[in-house]
């Protein structure tokens, strides 16, 4: 007979089935088979020979592995956790170390991956986001060459001009409009005209109207549902009429949808969308840089490439003067869904975040979490010495150096579970904190997703490995005969190395945050203390009033009231920006700086210097008179301050403002200190023309024992003469302090993370000592008999570790200094990198660290040397 | 050992062995039972059983000899032991008895 029964089956039944079985089983099989290949032909026989073969798939053939050996290595692992719970209780402190330790550490890391999360979320919940992109325009010349801001009429121009480009549209933050519904009257910061298209481009959902027709018509808005319950509480909004008085004039508004509140992880930022054919003036202003946001669709089958080719011709159609001024200027267009993270232009609708500052922060939560692992390795290598014994006993009973492994990463993955737990608890109790700091709103349940879970257990599993694995191994090489005869803590010495090794990284980590921390508190220090060019203390500022001079003599009247100045901007403040471009007198080329209109004592109530010159407006109502900061008389090129006096500045051709320069004052700052003071210059409205009250401000120069009854009685003369108009106000110093926030903020996190990190690294310095001084009992018992002194014990203690951790503050010092250099770099006004911070970072953690294990050697040496030697 | 009581799949199979005599292997004892019991029987059933059978001490066991048919296997031949024997007789004896408790009468169908 050729034929053979079927391989596969053959080969499975030698597969389970218990050898002692087999050949019965198998000659069985082979006659049936055989029997069957005659009467019924091969296939019936094959078949039949694979059914046989399965009827064998009984509990009592199967072999060793399915069956006996499972029970045996149950019972072998119960045991390694009641030998690892019994050490656990043994050593309470040392595993209170590793705990407290690793939790914060995990904790940490969570903290970090909530961050890192919430940062790479942002707008990622819309629909196309990498087929919708965001206009930019480029100007290469200049300091922040990415701007998002674009001219008005560009949207439709592109749509007009590329057959590529689908739609385009607009969204135009109006200047600070008034709402008003009857009484309710708010002054808005976040209301956009924007196309009809809008809705349908980005899918934010409404909860009442029709997406597609809501903005059809002009006149027509949406409200988010925290803006019509604060107009209409719990009417229905749909069809009422809201006023309109701004920048666009007066109108009135028809409700025509209510959308959801945008969420925190958006690029996005507005409570209001108007139709953009409400707008009647300006649409084909091409000069104007405004805050408008252009987002585009392409067509199908065509890349962003193919459009950007066209941008440079496109731009030299549109904007010939600005092309001429700034040669490469060109538009550019990213995609949406990038923008949050990767996106380098400016003038945005709230800040953005960046890759660099998730990177920072991925790092700093992975080192915290080494350092906890350094502490763990450490003290279980350290601990293990003493487990040498059982070692010895284990193997002479025959466990197998892989049991011995698995033994110990018992040992570890219990304390890594019990971390986690705490770990967990902890970052839901730390959760807020960050929130508060972080200014983030991330809530707790909507970080326990599959997403977690699986970061939970691979960082369970990574963390048992690599803290379990190296005592594991080092423990389990001891052979049996060194171990009962005590020779394991001979070998030991050899990775004594290796614990240095990680005692220096956790202190080269702990210094590079200390010096961290030295430097940025310094540079908030710097900030807070900084001369700005203004007096920022006691400035309040209210709106502009109707029937200003008897507003004005009301206020100076006021005892608490040393002056007061009306100003079109103000500084430390991000309100708005006007960049003008003009000519000077001994320039060929057009100049651009900022520009502000104030009135006679503006200068006197900031408390701006004047360098040269003089400050009063003389001149006849109808003359310009100029005042220029620093900066434009080095950037117009007019060399000293004395030398700007009676130039002539073209502010405007058209309106033939020409004037003289009288006065120059010293730099002050428009912005925060990440930018440069631009060019600025300051001139006083030659006509008084009417005042627009929302986008002039009166600046009060005050001083008062009872600042709540005097804010009280600015605000009550105000409204005197406003009724209807929305009141506010705020301090300089208030503005100038929110314009830091985000550093602010980045220095407190800091803090935090910093001082978890020092004091992880000092339990686990602490648990180190404790145990080398435990294994040096005996030492120490006999020096002092043989008279030894308490300082010459506590220094032979605390020797070794001093020289680690100078050898951690060494190594430590260049990365410092690349990191902080690199961090001061994002500010234009810094503080130096002095060494002292490096000096005071050494001495601080050459300190901690010292006071760390002082007790721990001072209490070794004063300690009597009869109970050291007693017991043997 | 568990039990030493048979069940009623494993009486059958040792009486089976006793039936075939020097013959005793896997598919000589599963097509006996087929043409006697009029049942069909799976061989992994017959092998589960017989080597049971074995544990418990009811059969024993030899090899054939070598032979050149299938690749050098030999076939595994069973014999009733003494034990097996005593079990065999007691499972008769006790349903004697219990057939002969039945009272006269009251079954339609004699045994024998």
């Amino acid at each position: 007979m050729s034929q053979q029964p079927p391989k596969n089956a053959q080969r499975l039944l030698r597969w389970f089935c218990q050898p002692q079985f087999l050949e019965e089983i198998e000659y069985d099989l082979e006659e049936l088979f055989e029997e069957n290949l005659r009467l019924h032909g091969e296939k019936y026989a094959r078949q039949q020979y694979r059914r046989d073969v399965l009827r064998h798939l009984k509990p009592f053939f199967l072999r060793n592995p399915f069956v006996y050996q499972r029970q045996n290595s149950i019972s072998m692992w119960f045991n390694y956790l009641k030998i690892a719970l019994r050490n656990f209780r043994r050593s309470k402190v040392i595993s209170s170390i590793n705990v407290l330790g690793l939790s914060l550490g995990l904790a940490s890391c969570l903290i970090v991956f909530f961050h890192v999360k919430d940062e790479l979320s942002y707008d990622q919940f819309l629909d196309n986001g990498s087929q919708i992109y965001r206009v930019l325009n480029i100007e290469p010349d200049s300091d922040q060459p990415y701007s998002a801001g674009g001219p008005i009429p560009l949207g439709p121009a592109l749509v007009q001009d590329f057959p590529g480009i689908e739609k385009a549209v607009r969204l135009w933050r109006d200047y600070r409009p008034t709402l008003s519904l009857g009484e309710k009257v708010f002054q808005e910061s976040s209301l956009m005209f924007t196309d009809q298209d809008f809705l349908e481009m980005i899918s934010f959902p409404l909860l009442q109207g029709d997406p597609e027709t809501a903005l059809s018509q002009p006149n027509t808005i949406i409200l988010t549902q925290s803006m019509a319950t604060k107009y209409f509480g719990k009417e229905d909004p749909m069809g009422k009429m809201l006023q309109y008085s701004g920048a666009r004039g007066e109108l009135i508004f028809r409700v025509t949808g209510v959308m959801e509140d945008l969420p925190h992880n958006t690029h996005f930022k507005f409570d209001f969308l108007a139709s953009f054919l409400s707008v009647k003036s300006q649409l084909d202003n091409w000069g104007s840089f405004k805050p408008i946001w252009t987002y585009i669709t392409l067509k199908q089958g065509v890349i962003p490439d193919d459009i950007r080719a066209g941008f440079a011709d496109f731009a030299l159609k549109y904007v010939p003067d600005r092309v001429r001024d700034h040669p490469g200027y060109t538009f550019d267009m990213e995609p949406l869904n990038q923008i949050y993270m990767h996106s380098r232009a400016d003038r945005n609708m709230k800040p953005l975040g960046n890759m660099q500052s998730v990177y920072v922060f991925a790092i700093v939560g992975m080192s915290i979490l080494l350092i906890a692992c350094i502490n763990f390795v450490n003290l279980s290598m350290a601990k293990s010495l003493s487990r040498t014994r059982e070692v010895g006993v284990r193997k002479t009973i025959g466990a197998v150096r892989r049991q011995l492994i698995g033994q110990f990463i018992v040992e570890s993955g219990l304390t890594v579970i019990l971390s986690l737990l705490f770990a967990v608890a902890l970052s839901a109790i730390l959760l807020p904190v960050y929130n508060d700091v972080a200014n983030k709103a991330i809530e707790l349940y909507t970080l326990f997703d599959l997403r977690f879970i699986g970061i939970a257990l691979s960082a369970l599993l990574l963390v048992t490995l690599l803290s379990g694995l190296y005592p594991a191994l080092f423990v389990s090489r001891i052979s049996a005969t060194d171990a009962l005869r005590k020779k394991g803590t001979g070998k030991a010495g050899a990775n004594l190395g290796m614990r240095k090794v990680f005692v220096v990284i956790q202190f080269m980590i702990s210094a590079v945050l200390i010096i961290g921390i030295l430097v940025t508190r310094e540079q908030m220090d710097y900030m807070s203390v900084k001369p700005l060019g203004i007096d920022k203390e006691n400035v309040l500022v209210v709106p502009n009033s109707r029937e200003e001079a008897v507003f004005f003599d009301g206020l100076r009247a006021l005892p608490e009231v040393l002056s007061l100045g009306v100003s079109q901007r103000l500084p430390v403040n991000t309100l708005n920006y006007d960049e003008r471009t003009f000519n000077v007198e001994g320039n060929e080329n057009a100049v651009s700086a900022q520009s502000c209109v104030i009135d006679e004592d503006f200068v006197e109530t900031m408390g701006i210097e004047i360098i040269a010159g003089r400050n009063h407006f003389k001149g006849n109502p109808g003359q310009w008179e100029f005042l220029i900061n620093e900066s434009a008389v080095k950037n117009f090129g007019w060399g000293s301050p004395e030398n700007a006096l009676n130039k002539n500045i073209f502010y405007s051709k058209r309106d033939s403002v020409i004037g003289k320069v009288i006065g120059v004052f010293r730099d002050y700052h428009l912005a925060s200190l990440h930018e440069k003071i631009p060019p600025m210059i300051m001139f006083r409205d030659a006509y008084q023309s009417k005042r627009d009250y929302q986008r002039v401000f009166t600046s009060v120069k005050f001083r008062t024992d009872d600042l709540p009854g005097f804010l009280a009685k600015v605000e009550q003369q105000w409204k005197q003469h406003n009724a209807g108009r929305p009141y506010f106000s705020f301090f300089i110093d208030d503005s100038y302090r929110q314009l830091h926030e985000p550093d602010h903020r980045f220095a407190t996190i800091f803090d935090y993370v910093t001082f978890i990190a020092v004091f992880i690294a000092c339990l686990g310095l602490l648990g180190l000592s404790m145990l080398t001084i435990d294994q040096k009992t005996k030492e120490i018992g006999i020096r002092k008999t043989l008279g030894a002194s308490v300082l010459s014990v506590t220094t032979l203690l605390s020797k070794g570790v001093v020289k680690l951790i100078i050898a951690g503050l060494i190594l430590a010092s260049p990365v410092a200094y690349y990191l902080m250099t690199a961090w001061l770099n994002g500010f234009s006004y810094r503080v130096e990198l002095g060494w002292d911070k490096f000096l005071l970072a050494f001495l601080l953690t050459l300190l901690v660290s010292l006071a760390t294990i002082s007790f721990q050697t001072l209490r070794a040496a004063l300690s009597n040397p009869v109970n050291a030697l007693r017991d043997e | 050992m568990k039990g030493t009581n048979l069940g009623e799949f494993e009486e059958l199979v040792l009486l089976v062995v006793g039936v075939l005599q020097e013959d005793a292997y896997g598919v000589a004892i599963k097509k006996e039972l087929e043409k006697q019991a009029g049942r069909s029987v799976s061989i992994g059933a017959v092998h589960a059983a017989t080597n049971r059978l074995e544990l418990k001490g009811f059969l024993d066991s030899h090899f054939s000899a070598l032979t050149r048919e299938r690749g050098g296997k030999r076939k595994k031949c069973y014999r009733v032991t003494l034990f097996g024997q005593q079990a065999l007789k007691t499972a008769m004896d006790t349903r004697s008895k219990l057939w002969g408790l039945i009272p006269e009468g009251s079954f339609i169908v004699k045994p024998g």
